[in-house]
């Protein structure tokens, strides 16, 4: 019936056979798509273009109120400053209005200047963003459904010092996303009143990346707020624990050392090694003994064994464990020797002596360690 | 007085910009990669420079060797960095740098410090 149609249709208006006149409409059909979907590409680009220039003229009218608050810190006090400040935010107030977009895009240039800056400029900054409640734009990021947005909301609660988001942070310490879990996990370091207090249900792990930005932070925390690492030696948690070892160890916590001192029983090697590094770097002269005994029992392993004599050419006697430190000049691993050597050379007088009367006995064997000890580019 | 400032950050440019301004210490121009900071340099004599270490094409170590080294001038040069480590600051000292600033800093005591620096 339909063919019949067409055929009547083309022979009658076009006089084209049914054949030529379908390709002539798939052509047709095929072109007017192309044409739209130029057309859909050109507006995309002309609306992403006037995006862009919507958003650099709003940074850039941001950006000279920010230098204004910013650079207003002189006049931090009295009435005049209150006063310029609330004419700043009424002056924020009007370029954001109550778009999304323009607030997201003031509060990233906040962090943006903040980052740079430090004392009373940064602090204007905070104040800034709840003058403008900005946190409820954090929020509302927080709520988002990629995982890039809600950790920039966590980072965005922690740079401004939000505590009253540490509750909905925490619902993400246990994302499936390790980024947007350490995060959070940094983020509450800042927040919490007691930094690390959420260690003591913390089930995680604690990360390389994780360790060393939560120590740069501690660094710069006043020590009284540190919390003592101890406590969590017998955490149910092994990356806790270690985390604690070596935090106990960086901060130089001597109340921790009979802590340690039982640590160096457990029946997991790398928590004995990280014992015995920070007893040797904590100088726990008063536990050379023990040490000395577990020295006895560490041959089989070689980075225990290193562990051990380091610990030893710190705090050992150099009278006594010349020896016992000596025998690992034997080992069969280059490191552990290595370390023998190291350690017999802090261990003075007696230590030097040792070693040079074992390279004469030995027929000069360890002459290329001695070598390569001395040749600091090579250490 | 005529000071450059070389960064890519362009908030902070804005930000030393308005602040050294504002305290009157000469015009500001800005340089916002190393290349773009060699030409002007090339170009102009300034009487403070301040650089950023990491920006694009030339580093600030770069710049400040290029100042020595290839232009032969002793213009006071203040290094700014979020890179404070010991390495760095000696590495910048040795290259000629007058002065080392760690990032995050308070714009005040930028302004102290090249107040400083030009005697004013």
């Amino acid at each position: 019936m339909l063919s019949q149609c067409i055929e009547s249709i083309t022979s009658s208006y076009f006089g084209l056979a049914p054949g030529p006149f379908l390709a002539l409409n798939v052509t047709l059909v095929f072109l007017s798509g192309a044409m739209i979907l130029i057309a859909g590409i050109f507006a995309s680009r002309i609306l992403k273009s006037r995006h862009k220039k919507l958003a650099d003229s709003l940074r850039f009218q941001y950006q000279k109120i920010l230098n204004k608050i910013v650079v207003n810190e002189m006049y931090s006090e009295g009435r005049t400053a209150d006063a310029a400040f609330e004419f700043y935010m009424g002056e924020l107030r009007l370029y954001s209005g109550t778009s999304s977009l323009a607030r997201q895009l003031l509060l990233s240039q906040i962090l943006e200047n903040k980052k740079n800056l430090t004392g009373n400029s940064a602090t204007v900054l905070v104040k800034t963003y709840y003058a403008l409640s900005l946190q409820n734009e954090s929020c509302k990021k927080l709520k988002a459904f990629k995982w890039q947005e809600k950790a920039l909301a966590i980072r965005e609660f922690a740079e401004m010092n939000h505590a009253q988001s540490i509750p909905l942070i925490e619902h993400y310490l246990y994302s499936g996303k390790q980024n947007l879990r350490e995060e959070c996990l940094m983020a509450l370091v800042r927040l919490e009143e007691k930094p690390l207090s959420f260690l003591d249900h913390y089930k995680g792990e604690i990360s390389k990346w994780m360790r060393i930005n939560i120590y740069r932070f501690l660094q710069n925390t006043d020590t009284r707020r540190l919390p003592v690492f101890s406590r969590y030696f017998n955490h149910s948690n092994l990356s806790v624990r270690l985390f604690c070892i070596s935090m106990a160890r960086r901060f130089k916590q001597s109340s921790s050392l009979p802590g340690l001192l039982d640590l160096i029983y457990s029946d997991n090697a790398q928590v004995v090694g990280l014992a015995v590094s920070a007893l040797g770097d904590l100088d726990a002269y008063q536990y050379r003994h023990e040490i000395a005994r577990l020295a006895n029992h560490v041959w089989r392993f070689e980075k225990l064994s290193r562990k051990v004599v380091a610990c030893l050419g710190k705090i050992g006697d150099p009278e006594t464990d010349v020896g016992l430190v000596g025998k690992f000049l034997g080992h069969p691993c280059y490191p552990v020797r290595f370390e023998a050597v190291s350690a017999l050379k802090k261990l003075g007088s007696h230590g030097e002596k040792y070693l040079h009367d074992f390279n004469l006995n030995s027929n000069q064997n360890i002459k290329p360690l001695l070598r390569h000890f001395s040749e600091p580019l090579l250490n | 007085m005529k000071i450059l400032i070389c960064d890519d950050d362009e908030a902070l440019v804005s930000m030393v910009r308005f602040k050294l301004s504002r305290e009157n210490l000469g015009e500001v121009v800005k340089a916002m990669d190393g290349r773009e900071a060699k030409m002007l340099l090339r170009e102009n004599d300034f009487d403070l420079i301040i650089t950023d270490i990491h920006m694009p094409f030339h580093s600030g170590l770069e710049i400040t060797t290029f100042i020595r080294q290839e232009l032969g001038k002793d213009t006071p040069i203040i290094v700014l960095s979020a890179e404070g480590l010991e390495q760095t600051v000696l590495e910048a000292f040795e290259m000629g740098a007058n002065d080392f600033i760690t990032k995050p800093f308070s714009p005040a005591e930028l302004a102290v410090r090249v107040r400083r620096i030009l005697k004013k």
